[in-house]
């Protein structure tokens, strides 16, 4: 004869097999889940008290900053002229530059007899006078960079040029 | 009868870990995935903790530098300031500084009018070592002086210059601005000016509508 129905003493005797397993992986879970539970209610009660700690914190010095607002406004007004003399100290163009360096590259026979110069513009025109032509080239090659604009002879027969520095 | 309490019995080592299981289910709706998101909130809650624990130590800061302030201090160094660049256009100053950095070696032939409030200074000198050594003064006085342009031509110089002046702008306290840290700036500029040439006479202001707030009035 069959028998159709289940086992039950069986089952039940395979499923204790488990039951110690079980009853100390739920534990770790429940004492896990406890273990996050109250640390994340502590640590936000810890955020909340910090929160209205500092909250108290920045209306107090706030009110204090506030009633030291003349002198920030001093602070910031020499601040602002002290920027002020900075960018005119580091900014403004310095026209001697060039007129050391061309007084300095000067030899006998050559004469700067004129000088141009803008802030706005890079380098300056030297206007050169000499009786000899080559010295002006022997001149223009001690001074890096510098070309021939323009050369023209005067009726008195001196060779006068404009060389851009 | 007994047999059903028996097997019931047997089975109720599984309520344990059956309400594990769904005290883990409710939970994470309460605590992570739900409308609530617990962990997300005290995230949220911690950014916001740190960023106005920062803006209180900036404040701290802030309070620390105004209280080491001496008003009579940042006014003596405004004063000197604006000395050196005016809030308005001391054209006097301007006069005067040429005609003292002019020197033996020069003849000034006159001034007139440039555009922009300078000057264009006609003097009359021999040589270019000459014109340099008076612009280099030029460069050295206080008010700053700013020249900008030089046109030297046979023995005549032309020099436009300039008073490097600035209006003042309008300061205003500013609660979440950190303040500029202002400690031996002004004395670094007042030794690096201190040999600067300062006009003997008077300083007029010709220039008209300029603000200027002065933060030490009462």
């Amino acid at each position: 004869m069959i028998n159709l129905l289940p086992d039950t003493k069986n089952i039940v005797t395979n499923w204790m097999r488990y039951k110690g397993v079980v009853g100390v992986i739920s534990s770790f879970v429940l004492g896990g889940y406890i273990l996050a539970t109250a640390g994340s209610a502590g640590w936000w009660l810890f955020l909340t008290r910090q929160d209205e700690a500092v909250k108290e914190e920045i209306g107090s010095l706030t009110q204090q900053v506030s009633d030291l607002k003349e002198t920030e406004v001093a602070v910031r007004t020499v601040d602002e002229r002290v920027k002020a003399v900075n960018s005119v100290i580091e900014g403004r163009a310095d026209p001697t530059k060039l007129m050391t360096l061309a007084s300095a590259q000067a030899f006998e026979g050559i004469k700067i007899s004129g000088w141009a110069w803008k802030s706005d513009k890079k380098g300056a025109v030297a206007t050169v006078e000499t009786n000899d032509l080559q010295l002006i080239e022997i001149y223009r090659q001690k001074i890096k960079g510098s070309k021939v604009n323009s050369l023209k002879r005067s009726a008195e027969g001196l060779w006068i040029a404009e060389i851009q520095l | 009868m007994d047999s059903g309490n028996s097997i019931v019995k047997k089975w109720l080592w599984l309520a344990y870990p059956g309400v594990v299981v769904l005290l883990m289910g409710f939970s994470w709706q309460w605590l992570v995935a739900g409308p609530d998101q617990i962990w997300q909130k005290i995230a949220v809650k911690q950014q916001n903790v740190a960023s106005q624990q920062l803006e209180a130590a900036n404040l701290r800061q802030k309070l620390a530098i105004l209280r080491s302030q001496n008003t009579d201090d940042l006014k003596r160094g405004l004063d000197f300031l604006e000395l050196a660049v005016p809030s308005d256009n001391k054209v006097s100053a301007l006069l005067a500084l040429s005609r003292q950095t002019a020197g033996e070696a020069v003849v000034i032939n006159g001034y007139k009018s440039a555009g922009g409030g300078g000057i264009s200074l006609n003097i009359r000198l021999n040589d270019l070592v000459v014109l340099r050594d008076m612009l280099t003064r030029l460069q050295q006085t206080v008010p700053l002086l700013v020249i900008k342009s030089v046109k030297f031509t046979d023995s005549q110089a032309d020099i436009g210059l300039e008073v490097a002046w600035k209006p003042a702008k309008p300061v205003q306290a500013e609660d979440n601005k950190p303040l500029p840290v202002l400690t031996g700036v002004v004395e670094q500029l007042q030794q690096k000016l201190a040999a600067f040439i300062t006009p003997v006479v008077g300083v007029a202001t010709t220039s008209g509508e300029t603000v200027k707030a002065d933060p030490f009035s009462e």
